[in-house]
C-alpha cells in the first residue's frame, strides 16, 4: 500500500510540472496545406553477410554484399478522404530473391469511414500484406527486428508473392477506452510471378509457367486498453497453376493450394520485448511430379524473440524458431526413404537459433549485427525440387551486418 | 488516436517534437500511454507500406507552434504557449 501510495504521490507530482497543452490552429493558410498533402521518405541500407554450409545467399559460401535495400515512397492526398501512395524498392540479396528494382506498392488510400470510434479504409492496387506480425515491414531494415526474419513464416522464397498483391484490401480499425483497439483486414488479390521467381521456387528444371490464380487473406488484431499486449490471428488461402511447356520440360500440369493460417503475440514493455508466432500450413500438390500425384503435408512451426533496451542506443535481440514441412515426418525420415535417399532427412524441418544486436547512431542511422546457427534446409531454395549436391550440410550458420539510413 | 479526419471531414495533420524529445517523452507515456519506440514503429509502418501517414516532425516547441499557426485542421503539443491567439487550447493538467 505504502508502494502504491508513493508511486501515485510522485507521478501526480510529476503530472502537475507537465502541463501538456493541445493547440489547433482554426484559420487556414494555403501554403503550409498544400506541403503537408505531399510526403516523400525513403531509405538506404547495405550490408555485409557470411553464410557457411548452405546457398541461402550465394552457391560458393564466400562473404557477400549482395544485402542491398533502397525504397523511396510518396504519397499525395487529393482530399482528406483520398490519397494516392507508392514505394519503390531495389532488392539484392543473392539467392534469397529475384534481385533488382520493383514497385513495392501502388495504391489509392479511400478513407471510407472515419470518426472517433472507428476508421474503415479501402486500399485498390498494389498493396502490402498487412496480416502477419511484420509482412508490411519485411523490406523495411529499420522497422523489423532482424536483419534476417524467421523464414518459417517470411521466406525469402516466396518473398515476392507473400509481400503483397495487386487487388483490393479493406482495414477496419475500432477503439474504445473499455476493450481496446481492434484491427480487421482482408485482402484479395494475385501476385504476377516472374521467370525468376519461378525458378526460386520450383527449380531451373521446371520450364513450364506457373501463376498465382488468387490469395485471399483475413486478419484481426486486439490490443486490450492501455495494456502492453497485442494478439492476432490470420488465414490464407491460395492457389497457384502449373502449365507445362509443351516443347520441353520435366514435369507435367499442375496445381498447388496453400493454406496457412498464424496465431501472434506481441508484449512492448519499456526494457524488454517479447513476441512470438504460432503457424501451420497445409501445401498441396496435385500433379506436377506426375498426373496422378496428390500430396498434402502439413508443416507447423512457431518462433520466440525476445529483445531487451539496454539504452536509448542500444538493443539486444534472441530469437529460436522451429519448422518441419510435414508433422508426420518431423525428422524427415520418410521424406529420405521415398526418395530413396535424393533428398536428405534434413530438408525436411528448420531451426535457427539467433542472437544480434542493434545501435542507434542518430534518430535515423541504425547498424544491426546478427548471428544465426541453422539446422536444416527446409527453408533453402529451390522449394519443389532441393538442390542437396549444394546444400550438403545439415548444419550451417550466417553471420550479418547491415547499416541504414532512413528519412 | 487513430482518427484521420475532424467531425467536419477536415484531415488532421499531425505535428510531433524528435522521439528523443523530453516533451515527446512525457506526451507519449502520460497522455497516450504508450513509450516513444511504439509509436515509431507505428508511424514506420504507416509510412513505408502505404497504410497510412505519419506526423510530421519538428525540431523545437517554436518550430511545432509555427506549423499548427500555418496548418489548417493540425494539432500539436506544447508544454507553454505564450499567445493562445487563433488556437484552440486544451489544457492536460493531471
Amino acid at each position: 500500500m505504502l508502494l502504491t501510495l508513493k508511486t501515485k504521490v510522485e507521478s501526480v507530482f510529476i503530472k502537475k510540472l507537465l502541463l501538456l497543452t493541445a493547440v489547433f490552429y482554426l484559420f487556414s493558410t494555403v501554403v503550409m496545406a498544400t506541403e503537408q498533402n505531399f510526403q516523400l521518405h525513403g531509405f538506404v541500407s547495405q550490408g555485409i553477410i557470411d553464410v557457411n554450409g548452405s546457398n541461402f545467399v550465394n552457391d560458393g559460401g564466400s562473404l557477400s554484399t549482395e544485402l542491398t535495400e533502397l525504397g523511396l515512397n510518396g504519397s499525395y492526398h487529393f482530399s482528406s478522404t483520398l490519397r494516392l501512395t507508392g514505394q519503390v524498392v531495389y532488392l539484392d540479396g543473392g539467392n534469397r530473391y529475384a534481385k533488382g528494382v520493383r514497385i513495392d506498392y501502388a495504391l489509392l488510400d479511400w478513407s471510407m469511414y472515419d470518426n472517433d470510434n472507428w476508421q474503415t479504409n479501402v486500399y485498390l492496387g498494389r498493396f502490402k500484406n498487412n496480416h502477419w506480425l511484420y509482412s508490411s515491414s519485411r523490406d523495411i531494415p529499420f522497422a523489423r527486428p532482424s536483419i534476417i526474419l524467421p523464414q518459417s513464416v517470411y521466406f525469402d522464397g516466396f518473398r515476392d508473392i507473400a509481400v503483397g498483391a495487386d487487388g483490393i484490401a479493406v482495414k477496419i480499425s475500432h477503439s474504445d477506452d473499455l476493450y481496446g483497439d481492434f484491427d480487421f483486414n482482408l485482402s484479395y488479390g494475385t501476385s504476377a510471378i516472374s521467370d525468376e521467381q519461378a525458378e526460386i521456387i520450383l527449380s531451373k528444371f521446371a520450364q513450364g509457367k506457373i501463376k498465382q490464380d488468387y490469395d485471399v487473406q483475413a486478419s484481426f488484431y486486439w490490443r486490450p486498453t492501455f495494456s502492453s499486449w497485442r494478439f492476432g490471428v490470420s488465414l490464407l488461402d491460395s492457389v497457384f497453376s502449373y502449365n507445362t511447356n509443351e516443347g520441353i520440360d520435366l514435369f507435367v500440369d499442375g496445381e498447388f493450394s496453400f493454406q496457412f493460417y498464424t496465431m501472434n503475440a506481441l508484449y512492448e514493455g519499456e526494457d524488454w520485448e517479447f513476441s512470438g508466432e504460432v503457424y501451420q500450413e497445409k501445401f498441396r500438390t496435385e500433379g506436377f511430379y506426375q498426373p496422378q500425384y496428390d500430396s498434402s503435408p502439413i508443416g507447423q512451426g512457431a518462433y520466440l524473440q525476445s529483445r531487451y533496451k539496454v539504452n536509448k542506443k542500444l538493443t539486444l535481440l534472441a530469437r529460436y524458431e522451429h519448422f518441419y514441412n510435414d508433422k508426420k515426418d518431423k525428422n524427415g525420415k520418410k521424406l529420405e526413404e521415398a526418395t530413396e535417399g535424393l533428398v536428405p532427412a534434413y530438408f525436411a524441418y528448420h531451426r535457427d537459433t539467433t542472437v544480434g544486436m542493434s545501435y542507434d547512431f542518430a534518430s535515423d542511422v541504425s547498424l544491426r549485427l546478427e548471428y544465426h546457427w541453422f539446422q536444416g534446409a527446409g527453408r533453402l531454395t529451390p522449394v519443389v525440387v532441393p538442390n542437396p549436391k549444394i546444400n550438403d550440410s545439415k548444419n550451417w550458420q550466417l553471420w550479418a551486418a547491415q547499416l541504414m539510413y532512413w528519412f | 488516436m487513430r482518427q484521420t479526419q475532424w467531425s467536419d471531414g477536415q484531415r488532421i495533420t499531425v505535428f510531433v517534437l524528435p522521439r528523443h524529445h523530453v516533451l515527446h517523452l512525457q506526451f507519449s507515456k502520460e497522455r497516450l500511454e504508450m513509450y516513444p519506440y511504439q509509436l515509431d514503429r507505428i508511424w514506420n509502418k504507416l509510412t513505408y507500406s502505404g497504410l497510412g501517414v505519419a506526423p510530421f516532425m519538428v525540431t523545437s516547441p517554436a518550430a511545432l507552434i509555427d506549423a499548427v499557426r500555418k496548418t489548417p485542421g493540425a494539432i500539436g503539443y506544447i508544454k507553454k504557449l505564450k499567445d493562445e491567439k487563433g488556437f484552440y487550447v486544451i489544457n492536460a493538467k493531471n
